[in-house]
């Protein structure tokens, strides 16, 4: 891969593994102060991941609010079965699926062909130039598919294996890798359009 | 807007915040909601009684009194809860002696 | 072109390249970091992988974009707490004293003050403590992490017990009748709380 990607997550820490686990234990017995603890040290890579998913800083720090606020409520049934930070990662993916369906679908999902053509840019200034591209990626990234969007990020973005994201959002690895390809044939097809 | 419980609250609150080993009462809402709203006034004109709750009286004229708080941890819990029980007993004695009523105190944590 | 018959798409998405090769699978090489004579020469292959490398580059740049990463991250974690403070689950009375004393701890209230108690033992980190109220005393059970080193474990949970029972006696007034301490694991020893609790 082209550089290994920023993964949104705490530093890897034996010691604070251990004391995420003790805090959730304390948490889910109904220590807030506990969980205050967690959402501190976790709060920061949470939203790195909900902008990355939704590309918009306000609806990424509602969603994390949200997720934190749904994790304390299901804390006494939590067993433990993976990390705080993987549970909520998961819970924080699908709270920002939900709200990437929400959306309006802002073009019609089978127009590949016919994807709108670039603005032309003319600019010799690079910055300009890198701007419009930077506009145009966004817009590419609106047309795809709650799925498609989700899947892509986690594996392009944050670097994720096709395993851990089949598990996050609870379909399968080849439907992930489908979803990835998909998304990377659609963008590549807007990318294309540039040249 | 007062009523004779919603002054017997009042009363019972100062009494109760005056002893010795009471941090404060058990806030409610309003006061836990108060990172919210800092911009309003701290304590406000009225305190916050939520922490004291009065149900009765039955028939035979008791009421229960149900008192929360916060307790200072530099004191032992139940000599500080004995301290509250006494307190509010001479000052319910001191103004309606006849009334047996049950007073159930509840420490909701130390800080 | 080769030799090769077109390789056959699962996927009705997928796109065989003049050469025979599936761009799925070209894609999946370039990810996977495996090499092959075919595509690093195919007319078809290299260009396919050259757009995948452009985009990639440009996802990142997005991705390096202010509003991808400058967060309000203090004011998330206020707001999560002010919610989480309307909805506190503080567990069970317990009878402090004699139960006719009608004098009553929240089991979260005296749990802190044992956990507190337990981690006064060196290197001794508490995490689930819970508290059951029996006829006439309550019930203990706490599960703890000692550190590595630690030459006697027994001991180490025999002491947590005689802290935990002093500070219930001492502290709370809350009589207890069994303390079950379970050392769950052995940890390298660190520094438990450290500066990012206070990032923002």
């Amino acid at each position: 891969m082209t550089g290994s990607p920023a993964r949104s997550e705490p530093p890897d820490d034996e010691a604070l593994r251990v004391d995420d686990v003790l805090m959730t234990e304390r948490a889910a017995e109904g220590d807030e102060d506990a969980f205050a603890v967690l959402v501190r040290r976790h709060a920061p890579a949470l939203l790195r991941l909900a902008a990355r998913l939704l590309g918009n800083r306000t609806e990424a720090e509602d969603a994390v609010q949200d997720a934190f606020v749904s994790a304390w409520r299901r804390l006494p049934e939590f067993r433990g079965g993976s990390s705080f930070a993987t549970w909520m990662y998961r819970i924080v993916t699908n709270r920002c699926l939900n709200v990437l369906r929400a959306r309006r679908p802002q073009a019609p999902l089978n127009d590949l062909p016919d994807l709108p053509a670039p603005a032309h840019v003319t600019a010799p200034d690079r910055i300009t130039e890198g701007r419009a591209a930077l506009h145009d990626l966004r817009e590419a990234l609106a047309t795809l598919s709650p799925e498609q969007r989700t899947c892509w990020t986690l594996r392009t973005l944050d670097g994720r294996s096709y395993a851990f994201i089949a598990k996050t959002v609870g379909i399968s690895e080849q439907a992930v890798r489908a979803r990835v390809f998909r998304a990377r044939r659609r963008l590549t097809h807007t990318l294309g359009a540039w040249q | 807007m007062t009523s004779p419980a919603t002054d017997l609250r009042t009363e019972l609150a100062r009494v109760v915040e005056d002893v010795p080993g009471v941090a404060f009462l058990a806030p409610g809402i309003r006061r836990r909601l108060r990172s919210l709203t800092s911009a309003s006034t701290p304590d406000g004109p009225t305190p916050d009684i939520s922490g004291i709750t009065v149900s009765g009286p039955l028939p035979d004229g008791s009421r229960t009194i149900g008192i929360r708080l916060v307790c200072r941890a530099d004191r032992r819990v139940l000599d500080t809860a004995r301290a509250v029980r006494e307190a509010v007993d001479a000052h319910l004695g001191g103004t309606c002696a006849e009334s047996p009523d049950r007073v159930v105190i509840t420490v909701t944590g130390a800080v | 072109m080769n030799n090769r018959p077109p390789e056959t798409r699962t996927d009705p998405d997928d796109e065989t390249l003049p050469c025979g090769r599936l761009l799925s699978r070209v894609w999946a090489d370039w990810e996977d970091a495996v090499h092959d004579d075919h595509t690093a020469q195919c007319a078809h292959c290299r260009p396919a992988v050259a757009d995948l490398e452009r985009l990639e580059s440009r996802v990142r740049a997005l991705d390096a974009e202010p509003a991808q990463t400058s967060f309000d991250a203090a004011s998330v974690v206020d707001r999560v707490m002010d919610t989480v403070r309307l909805e506190l689950r503080p567990g069970r009375p317990l009878p402090l004293g004699d139960a006719a004393e009608d004098l009553r701890i929240m089991e979260n209230a005296a749990a802190r003050v044992l956990r507190r108690a337990a981690e006064e033992v060196p290197g001794v980190r508490a995490g689930s403590c819970r508290l059951t109220p029996g006829a006439t005393t309550v019930e203990v059970a706490l599960s703890v992490r000692a550190p590595l080193t630690t030459p006697d474990v027994r001991a180490v949970a025999q002491e947590v017990r005689r802290r935990v029972h002093e500070a219930a006696d001492r502290r709370l007034g809350l009589r207890l009748g069994a303390i079950d301490v379970r050392v769950t694991d052995l940890v390298a020893e660190a520094a438990p709380h450290r500066e990012e609790e206070s990032s923002g």
